[in-house]
């Protein structure tokens, strides 16, 4: 089974995204800052990172993703945000944000197993 | 190009407004010294002024050319840009009082030196001047204007220059009497020299005035930004929590972890949907400290049919709770798109539906009409909730105002929501109105209707039209 990375400095959010994603059958991995998260996915390469932006980190989320690709880590990214669409300050998928989706929090369980679900399709289509 | 404009002013609109206006009243005022003029010409022997041939000719010839330039700066000063470095506006204003000066000097040696009538006309131009111009040129040109004054008078007096007194108005040849000359020419000095410092004073005093407005605004807005994204950040702090919240209690409820009871089911229900109402009203001040910080820039095509299925959506969990029927209704042929900012018109129907949703009662209705016209699209939203009491319709759009009725049901609410509707619509160059009671209501239920109009194409926001130089003012 699919295993996912979880990356998240909010640790009530990574156990709820745990709950919902093993309730979904996959295996589930959590750092709780960029550094560990980092470590992580160069440990166990998950099939699908979900990455926190984490702002209050002085290397945030999106400072994480473009490090990954850089070393040429092409796992998908799932970015999870607390300003997104709703207060308009949209990240578009572009060279400098490097991720393949974003989930805007508070997390709806059927979204997160939609969007986790389509991009591991994606990855294996490849 | 001659540099006549303070620095300061560069980005100040209203600077470039104020010349613009007086530019025009110039423009005007000199239509009137044409009939003046005319006047002067034709109507001196009414009172035994005789002027001669060469006189009513020049006056004639004088008057046309006054007339042609005259006409010629009414065409192109609404053409002008607001440039410095450019021939702008100030360069106009110059050039008005160079051909001015240069026309009444003509006139007054023409109608009789020192003994001119049209002497005094000078002063008005010094003071026009003194507003309008740097200080350097306009004592230039006032210094200017006296040599020319007292070259002329010289001249004339030691006949080597002809004169032409205007016959019948003094008694004797007043420009040959040396006292008068001599007295005539330090008044004159002293006059138009004093005119000038006067005027200058207050104007510069008055520009030093404006220059520290303009500062003490830039200020305001700088620290309104700062205010805006101290908020933002606030805000943000605060939202993660209620998130991380509302998550828990959303896997709680969908029985991720066991089976809950109904009723407790039922509880987690209505905290899910109270952290939703915080989160609404979070997103809104985000939304609202992004357009202050902003300024409008994510504008584009937005589909107001996604927009309102998405608001429906987000409101389905109230929605069937309190087992509203929510229905969306479309006329006319199918427009979808208008220009726009998306996150602000969401906000304006998510506000408006999340309206009708809190003041609904169970098994009440909500009905969405859009009609596709030809320039514009209209959405209408009406309940049969509580409705709004007669006399406070006009009210609602003002800020933090709440209705008597609602005030009674319950306590929540900033009542920042309609007035920052509203905005947002008019921003959009669109317009929203109220009515209650809607053709939905009944007896004990009223209801309301709101209607918003919305242009396909906004054109440029309204805001960018505004004076730069007012304080946006935000949560």
């Amino acid at each position: 089974m699919a295993l996912i990375a979880i990356i998240d400095d909010d640790k009530d959010i990574v156990e709820t995204t745990g709950v919902v994603l093993k309730s979904a059958g996959y295996e589930v991995a959590a750092a709780f800052n960029p550094g560990q998260g980092y470590a992580l996915v160069k440990e166990k390469s998950p099939d699908l990172i979900i990455l926190d932006v984490m702002m209050d980190e002085p290397d945030d989320g999106f400072f994480l993703a473009q490090k990954f690709r850089k070393e040429g880590i092409k796992t998908p990214i799932l970015m999870y945000t607390s300003i997104s669409k709703a207060t308009g300050l949209e990240f578009g998928k572009s060279e400098l944000v490097p991720v393949d989706d974003f989930v805007e929090k508070p997390i709806s369980p059927e979204e997160l197993l939609q969007k986790v679900d389509k991009l591991l399709k994606s990855k294996r289509g490849e | 190009m001659l540099r006549l404009v303070p620095e300061w002013t560069k980005d100040y609109e209203e600077f470039w407004e104020a010349i613009k206006r007086r530019n025009l009243l110039f423009i005007k005022l000199r239509y009137i010294a044409v009939l003046m003029l005319i006047t002067f010409n034709y109507s001196g022997e009414i009172i035994n002024i005789k002027l001669s041939n060469i006189q009513h000719s020049v006056i004639e010839v004088t008057t046309a050319v006054i007339l042609l330039y005259n006409l010629l700066f009414h065409f192109i000063r609404p053409k002008l840009k607001s440039e410095s470095g450019k021939f702008n506006p100030l360069h106009l204003s110059l050039l008005q009082i160079m051909c001015d000066l240069t026309a009444l000097t003509l006139l007054v040696y023409f109608t009789g030196g020192v003994e001119s009538p049209l002497l005094i006309f000078y002063v008005f131009h010094m003071i026009i001047g003194s507003l309008i111009l740097p200080t350097y040129i306009i004592y230039t040109i006032a210094t200017l204007s006296v040599l020319v004054i007292a070259v002329i008078s010289f001249l004339q007096f030691h006949d080597l220059l002809p004169a032409h007194p205007v016959t019948g108005l003094y008694l004797h040849q007043e420009y040959r009497h040396l006292p008068f000359v001599i007295v005539f020419l330090v008044d004159f000095t002293f006059l138009i020299l004093v005119s000038v410092f006067l005027a200058n004073k207050i104007a510069h005093q008055l520009y030093k005035r404006e220059k520290q407005l303009v500062e003490t605004l830039e200020k305001l807005n700088v620290a309104e930004n700062r205010k805006q994204k101290y908020i933002m950040g606030i805000v943000h702090e605060i939202k993660s929590p209620i998130a991380a919240s509302k998550s828990i209690l959303e896997i709680i409820e969908k029985g991720y972890l066991g089976e809950i009871s109904s009723q407790v089911k039922e509880k987690i229900e209505r905290a899910k949907i109270r952290t939703g109402e915080a989160l609404e009203m979070i997103n809104t001040i985000l939304r609202i400290s992004r357009m202050r910080l902003l300024n409008q820039k994510s504008f584009g095509v937005v589909n107001i049919r996604d927009i309102l299925t998405k608001v429906i959506e987000g409101h389905s969990d109230v929605a069937k709770l309190k087992n509203v029927n929510i229905k969306l209704i479309e006329k006319g042929k199918k427009k979808e798109n208008v220009e726009g900012d998306e996150s602000l018109l969401e906000l304006v129907f998510s506000n408006i539906i999340g309206n009708a949703l809190k003041y609904s009662e169970t098994n009440g209705n909500i009905e969405l009409t859009v009609r596709y016209g030809k320039n514009a699209l209209e959405v209408q939203i009406c309940d049969d909730g509580i409705g709004i009491p007669k006399g406070e319709l006009e009210k609602i759009f003002d800020s933090y105002y709440r209705s008597d009725n609602i005030k009674k049901l319950q306590s929540e609410g900033s009542g920042l929501g309609l007035s920052l509707v509203k905005e947002i619509v008019e921003q959009h160059n669109g317009n929203i109105k109220a009515k209650s009671p809607s053709p939905l209501g009944n007896k004990e239920r009223p209801g309301t209707c709101f209607k918003i109009k919305l242009p396909y194409a906004a054109g440029k926001f309204r805001m960018e039209k505004e004076p730069r130089l007012t304080i946006k003012g935000g949560v």
